[in-house]
């Protein structure tokens, strides 16, 4: 649950910008778990672009990654505890 | 013979003999010379943990098999992975458009496939221009829903 802090002031927050637009040499790469890592959950779930702030066509070639890695079991389907 | 890039990761099973590796690899390289196919790169990634159990093993020994081929020589190559029992799991990415046999970097291809290459140079204002076009556009009218949701709720 999200802490219920007036919504107006989530508004104004600081502006996220995507990491992969920022810096143009990292590539998204699903052979890099350790990369990836910073994009899924503790859970082992994708977050969603709204709170990483990765832009839409990065958050596209992140999800393939991630789907590949997790098919070689680089990265988990899910997982019950934290990393 | 057309032929692309591809690059299969493949995991064995920890108690592998080198041998049957050394095998495998002469039936995989046989399956793509077939249709005008190169071998470019086979690397021992090692013994690695996996994130989940696949066929009650905890751990595996990764593959990492770079190669020219044709479609179909692909096809063979991935029944042959699925006929080994030493393979735990196998995965084919391509990784560009067609290619043709004399000239390609790895390297290049790696890059062009996921497109973080731009094909025009922006200069720093414009991308923060973008930046700030794309983060309005991202807060979408679903988002301002959940707003007004939680002003209701409050």
């Amino acid at each position: 649950m999200k802490p219920a802090e007036p919504a107006r002031q989530r508004r104004f927050g600081r502006r996220k910008v995507c990491p992969f637009c920022a810096d143009k040499t990292l590539y998204i790469d699903y052979k890099t778990p350790s990369m990836l890592k910073r994009f899924i959950s503790e859970r082992g779930k994708i977050v969603p672009r709204r709170i990483s702030g990765v832009c839409a066509m990065h958050q596209r070639a992140l999800q393939t990654a991630i789907k590949r890695a997790r098919i070689v079991a680089l990265m988990p389907y899910s997982s019950s505890t934290a990393d | 013979m057309l032929v692309r890039l591809y690059e299969t990761i493949f995991i064995t099973r920890l108690d592998t003999e080198a041998d049957a590796v050394e095998k495998l690899r002469l039936r995989l390289a046989k399956a793509i010379e077939t249709d005008g196919g190169v071998e470019l790169k086979l690397a021992d990634w090692g013994k690695r943990k996996l994130a989940y159990e696949i066929a009650k093993q905890k751990k595996g020994n990764y593959w990492y098999f770079g190669y020219l081929a044709a479609p179909a020589a692909v096809k063979e190559c991935e029944r042959q992975l699925r006929l080994s029992t030493e393979v735990l799991r196998y995965q084919t990415v391509r990784l560009s458009e067609l290619s043709q046999l004399t000239d390609f970097d790895v390297e290049a291809e790696r890059n062009r496939v996921v497109g973080l290459t731009p094909e025009r140079e922006e200069d720093e204002e414009e991308q923060y221009l973008r930046r700030q076009d794309e983060y309005r556009g991202s807060r979408g009218r679903r988002d301002d829903d959940e707003d007004e949701a939680m002003e209701d709720l409050a």
